[in-house]
């Protein structure tokens, strides 16, 4: 099967532990070099091997990571981490690196004072932020989201999700979202792919994937997500139970 | 209404703060909580990072993690205030009287013994049961958390089951003493949602079945909301509001609990997929050495 992302718009890939959501991110990183197929981005086909792609490749294709913490060098403020990648991909220098720092904290909401902060200095929302900045300043065409918002509590976490799609807006960048979690799925997603045990066994736009008729797996997986209303549990094993039943 | 069976009042927690560049300091991170909670009743504790609900938790067991001091109120378990009982005293009853259930079984079981022994040993040294009495309930508890084989699965060790086998071995665990308070922290928070729905389902009858009192505590307000009989919200170390399940979920009267009930719920409009993808994914095929094949 093949998936696709689209300009502008947001891949969410959905699976549990052990389904091959992250491995597919990496394969396309380049990464963890894939035996068979094929990788096309931006009309052309990547080299498996990240290490032989060129600048372009790398620039254009950008990650964010479930751990903001391990993400970012803690003896780097927030300024150096940021103006990394203007350097590298951009060589931008002096009062017009600080220029472009100062507009990526506004763009991600954070304000004046942040450049000279360190990482250990700011919350895991803010951390997270400063990852994005840091994807953002790339100008990249993909951003791949791998749990982004998993390690951050759920209003947080909302926050973060209102920004990505923001961002998305005004930049027009795609999204390829990683995550277990599907309250996050329907926050964010043009597309879905399912993924179990290492395929994708559903894919399609975010009201097909998310309608009946559904295979057994993805049934399983919509129908056990808790749900904030009461006897919700009971509810739910009561229907299986009568569903093996019937079986 | 009979007296409560675990009953906190006022509790205040102090914590030793290291600030760069200033001398440590005391702070208070739990501003005077209380609540009741009654046999085989479930009082859920919800909160987001650094609400308080583990150091609560945790405090029902008289017991502060390191640089945590417990500096005010009480704690009543079974008719006696266990703030005001000796070390000694203690010991005795954590893990006999009072036990725990921690987010993570793998990082809490010993990898080198075998289960069984695991879940028996705190009732047998507590002298709650004999070896062979504690084993029976063992594997009676197995057996009502839905593990496979229970008569069996006892002696295997902790690698040898899945996760949420594991997270319910540790239920058994805190289980077999007939513990008067259980605390369960987060326990499903590790695990797949399609596991986790069996888990908790297996926790709710574990605990009905075996009336005892258990603190329930999570971030996730729709799973407390299926195992609960009142929930208390907390932020910042202060009780926001504590009422009934039904009430907190569906006539919540504080903003932040309102936004925690709202939570996930942003509204996208999805696009429609363009005639040029940025990204094509082909028949995709990762091997991993012999293990593991992805395919997409």
């Amino acid at each position: 099967m093949n998936v696709e992302v689209h300009p502008g718009q947001t891949l969410a890939v959905v699976g549990e532990s052990g389904s091959g959501k992250s491995t597919l991110a990496r394969v396309i990183t380049g990464l963890l070099p894939q035996r068979e197929g094929r990788v096309h981005f931006a009309g052309r086909d990547l080299n498996p091997v990240m290490r032989t792609r060129p600048r372009e490749d790398l620039r254009e294709l950008q990650m964010i990571y479930q751990m903001a913490d391990t993400a970012m060098n803690p003896r780097q403020t927030v300024g150096t981490i940021i103006g990394r990648p203007l350097e590298f991909y951009f060589g931008l220098r002096g009062a017009e690196k600080q220029k472009r720092i100062q507009e990526l904290l506004d763009e991600i909401e954070l304000g004046k004072g942040f450049q000279d902060r360190y990482p250990a200095e700011l919350s895991g929302g803010q951390k997270q932020r400063v990852c994005i900045a840091r994807a953002l300043a790339a100008k990249p065409k993909l951003i791949i989201c791998d749990e982004v918002t998993s390690a951050l509590d759920p209003l947080v976490a909302d926050g973060i999700l209102k920004l990505l799609l923001d961002l998305q807006k005004i930049e027009n960048v795609a999204y390829l979202f990683i995550t277990h979690d599907l309250a996050t799925v329907r926050a964010i997603a043009d597309s879905i792919a399912v993924m179990y045990q290492g395929e994708v066994v559903r894919y399609g736009t975010k009201t097909e994937v998310l309608s009946p008729p559904f295979d057994d797996y993805t049934d399983l997986l919509l129908s056990s997500v808790p749900e904030m209303k009461l006897g919700w549990l009971e509810d739910v094993i009561a229907n299986r139970k009568m569903e093996s039943a019937g079986n | 209404m009979t007296e409560a069976f675990v009953k906190v009042r006022d509790l205040k927690i102090g914590a030793t703060v290291y600030p760069p560049g200033e001398k440590p300091h005391d702070i208070e991170i739990v501003h005077g909580v209380s609540f009741d909670l009654q046999k085989g009743k479930v009082l859920g504790l919800i909160g987001e990072s650094g609400a308080g609900k583990s150091t609560i938790g945790l405090a029902s067991m008289a017991y502060g993690r390191g640089g945590v001091e417990l500096t005010g109120g009480e704690v009543w378990v079974n008719g006696r205030d266990i703030l005001k009982t000796s070390k000694g005293d203690l010991r005795a009853l954590r893990g006999g009287e009072v036990t725990y259930v921690s987010q993570s079984a793998a990082a809490s079981f010993n990898p080198a013994k075998q289960i069984l022994e695991q879940v028996t040993e705190a009732a047998i040294r507590h002298g709650k049961f004999t070896k062979a009495e504690a084993e029976a309930r063992a594997i009676v508890l197995f057996e009502k958390l839905g593990l496979p084989e229970p008569e069996r699965i006892g002696r295997r060790y902790p690698h040898q089951v899945s996760g949420g086998q594991l997270q319910r071995c540790m239920t058994a665990l805190a289980l077999c003493p007939e513990p008067d308070l259980v605390v369960f922290d987060e326990p499903t928070t590790a695990l797949d949602v399609t596991t986790q729905i069996d888990v908790l389902m297996a926790i709710k009858e574990a605990i009905r079945d075996t009336g005892v009192a258990a603190l329930y505590i999570t971030h996730d307000l729709a799973v407390v909301a299926q195992v609960s009989d009142d929930i208390m919200v907390l932020k910042m170390g202060e009780m926001v509001e504590y009422g009934s399940v039904d009430q907190i979920i569906n006539a919540p009267q504080e903003e932040y609990t309102r936004a925690l009930v709202s939570v996930r719920s942003i509204d996208h409009e999805e696009k429609q997929p363009t005639s040029e993808p940025v990204l094509i994914c082909e028949n995709l095929r990762e091997h991993n050495g012999a293990l593991q094949r992805h395919e997409v």
